[in-house]
């Protein structure tokens, strides 16, 4: 019996999640948005092998050359390989939209359980802050962070993590509001449970889903602002490959050398997609109710 | 007089109500309005009342999930609402409470056995091998094979969750659980199988329930003692037997008609009661019970009836039995 006890646990977990999985993946759009950022993660890892140059590597005799052999995506300005620092651009844009996202995820997660869970005055103050933040259009806000704390990679994830976590913060608070009356939970607290129990053991696991979605849709929003700020020079500097900074070294010679702004535009609206189509697919599985 | 286990003073609970356009206080939903009962160890003491008199509201307070305005709830001497959290949480371990949806009563993501094993951990029970021994006692205590406990909630069926949170409240021992409507949610065969389970348990362990239903023959099977609930005030109180042979309050004997009899040739005057409980906001003058009472007189409009004994520990808030 005590040998059956013990396994039980791992093999009810793995039951559960292979199943989601099966579920997940019979979804078409699943399997295509999955693939698509498997393999720009896959780019992004092993870039300094796939890429055939430096990303700052420059060739000047080479400049502007129109894509073909040796240079697949041509050359920029420069005479560097557009295909390589596309490439290493990859890292950047996966980078800071999971940094962003993350950050802002565990700042919203946290706001957002403090004033579902406890209510009242803190609530008060948290929902205030929360709809203040909510209501600033995002690029705009993370301009102004950025042009205060000066423009650079770091600075610009941490503008778009104080911009954007206003939206976890009113789906958690949301989440926790109802659980709060749930009557597993009120059973908690009859049993003697401490509110950080409650809270971790019972409240956020349950809280996870809706969260998970947006997770997903989040992180293609934070690489379209990240790629914004870096074509408007707010972001990563020359020479960091940013598809962004990349599309605009490239918007002065767009009628000569067009391929210089073209493939890390349609870069990002790959991996945009990618992002979309799985975090859809997720919300599909997770909960079939908003299916539309 | 017998030890009580617990003993509810004027318990009073009140909801306030905001105005519709300012968020300003412009009157009180007494939910519950002076409400005081005796448990003994061991003993049952049925609440009934129909939907929104108040009962619930009354178990979820004497726990403090629902704050109370005044009164005293003592558990063995000690005023459950003065105290601290410390020793709230030693008390909680000794009053546990069951509710009603046994669908919403447990974490959907965790298993059973965790479900268990995470109460007796969090009171400090052994290692965690002697949890999971333990865990398995309790699942066999409410009469369920120990393979449940590698189950999830959604695997299992309604009556078969009723005893998983039942088994869980037995982890810490309680000597008082407050039974919401338990077996209102489930099917009539499985009520019969959960209320039997309750009785033995009581037996076994020597636990007292203070039992809130709105079914009456439930409440007469499993309860020593009545009180009949309306709109938020107890309004008799009597051993189950006396309440059923003699019900004294109109609304009492109104309650006891609308049970249906299974004898079809019984032509019995029935008490039917017209209306809806009127509103808990607006109650006026006079006996709460006015508005509906088939006995209605004068001084009902205007006087709340005392509480009155009639004897045999039989009490009645009614003019009908004032001694002048």
């Amino acid at each position: 019996m005590t040998d059956l006890a013990l396994d039980r646990d791992k093999m009810k977990r793995k039951g559960r999640f292979a199943r989601f999985l099966k579920q997940l993946f019979a979804n078409k759009m699943a399997r295509f948005g999955g693939t698509v950022i498997f393999l720009l993660f896959l780019l992004a890892v092993f870039a300094p092998v796939i890429a055939p140059y430096e990303y700052d590597a420059m060739n000047l005799p080479e400049m502007l050359k129109a894509p073909g052999f040796g240079n697949i995506l041509g050359t920029d300005e420069f005479g560097r390989d557009v295909f390589s620092r596309i490439v290493y651009g990859t890292r950047i844009s996966f980078t800071v939209g999971f940094l962003a996202v993350g950050i802002s995820l565990l700042i919203g997660t946290i706001l957002g359980a403090l004033a579902g869970y406890y209510g009242g005055a803190l609530d008060y103050v948290i929902s205030g802050i929360t709809d203040i933040a909510w209501s600033f259009p995002v690029t705009l806000l993370a301009i102004v962070f950025v042009a205060a704390l000066g423009p650079s990679l770091i600075n610009m994830i941490i503008a778009m993590a104080i911009v954007s976590w206003s939206g976890f913060a009113r789906l958690v608070r949301g989440q926790f509001l109802s659980l709060r009356e749930k009557e597993f939970v009120q059973a908690a607290r009859v049993l003697g449970m401490r509110d950080r129990r409650i809270i971790f053991r019972h409240m956020l696991p349950n809280a996870l889903a809706p969260v998970i979605v947006l997770t997903t849709l989040e992180v293609p929003k934070a690489i379209i602002v990240e790629a914004s700020l870096s074509f408007l020079g707010l972001g990563a500097q020359p020479p960091t490959p940013s598809w962004g900074a990349i599309m605009n070294s490239g918007k002065s010679y767009l009628m000569e050398a067009p391929w210089i702004s073209i493939f890390p535009g349609l870069m990002i609206v790959v991996i945009v997609m990618g992002f979309n189509l799985f975090g859809d697919a997720l919300r599909d599985t997770l909960d079939p109710r908003l299916k539309d | 007089m017998k030890d009580m286990i617990l003993k509810v003073r004027n318990l009073k609970v009140h909801f306030p109500v905001k105005g519709e356009i300012l968020p300003r206080v412009v009157g009180h939903v007494k939910a519950v309005d002076d409400v005081s009962f005796r448990i003994g160890y061991g003993e049952t003491l049925g609440l009934v009342g129909e939907s929104g008199c108040g009962k619930t509201t009354t178990g979820r307070a004497m726990i403090r999930l629902i704050k109370a305005q005044a009164g005293q709830v003592l558990f063995e001497g000690k005023d459950i609402l003065q105290l601290g959290k410390q020793d709230l949480n030693a008390v909680r371990k000794n009053i546990q409470m069951i509710f009603q949806d046994p669908f919403a009563a447990l974490n959907p993501r965790m298993s059973i056995g965790d479900a268990i094993e995470e109460v007796l951990y969090i009171h400090n029970y052994g290692s965690k091998q002697a949890r999971r021994k333990r865990a398995a006692e309790l699942i066999e205590t409410v009469e369920l094979n120990r393979a449940y406990l590698s189950r999830y909630p959604h695997e299992l069926s309604g009556g078969q969750r009723q005893r998983i949170v039942l088994a869980r409240a037995l982890a810490v021992d309680p000597k008082l659980i407050i039974c919401d409507e338990p077996v209102s949610a489930l099917d009539v065969s499985i009520q019969a199988q959960t209320v039997n389970l309750l009785e033995d348990l009581q037996k076994h362990f020597n636990i007292a329930y203070l039992f809130i239903s709105h079914d009456l023959s439930v409440v007469k099977h499993l309860s020593k003692r009545i009180a009949v609930m309306y709109l938020g005030k107890i309004v008799e109180t009597a051993d189950s037997e006396e309440l059923f042979a003699h019900p004294s309050h109109p609304y009492t004997r109104a309650l006891l008609d609308s049970v249906p009899s299974i004898d079809p040739d019984m032509k019995k005057e029935r008490v039917l009661l017209e209306g809806d409980m009127p509103s808990m906001t607006e109650q006026g003058q006079g006996c709460r019970f006015h508005s509906r009472c088939p006995n209605v007189m004068e001084r009902c409009y205007h006087e709340e009836p005392q509480t009155i004994d009639v004897g045999g520990g039989h009490a009645v808030d009614c003019h009908l039995y004032a001694v002048e």
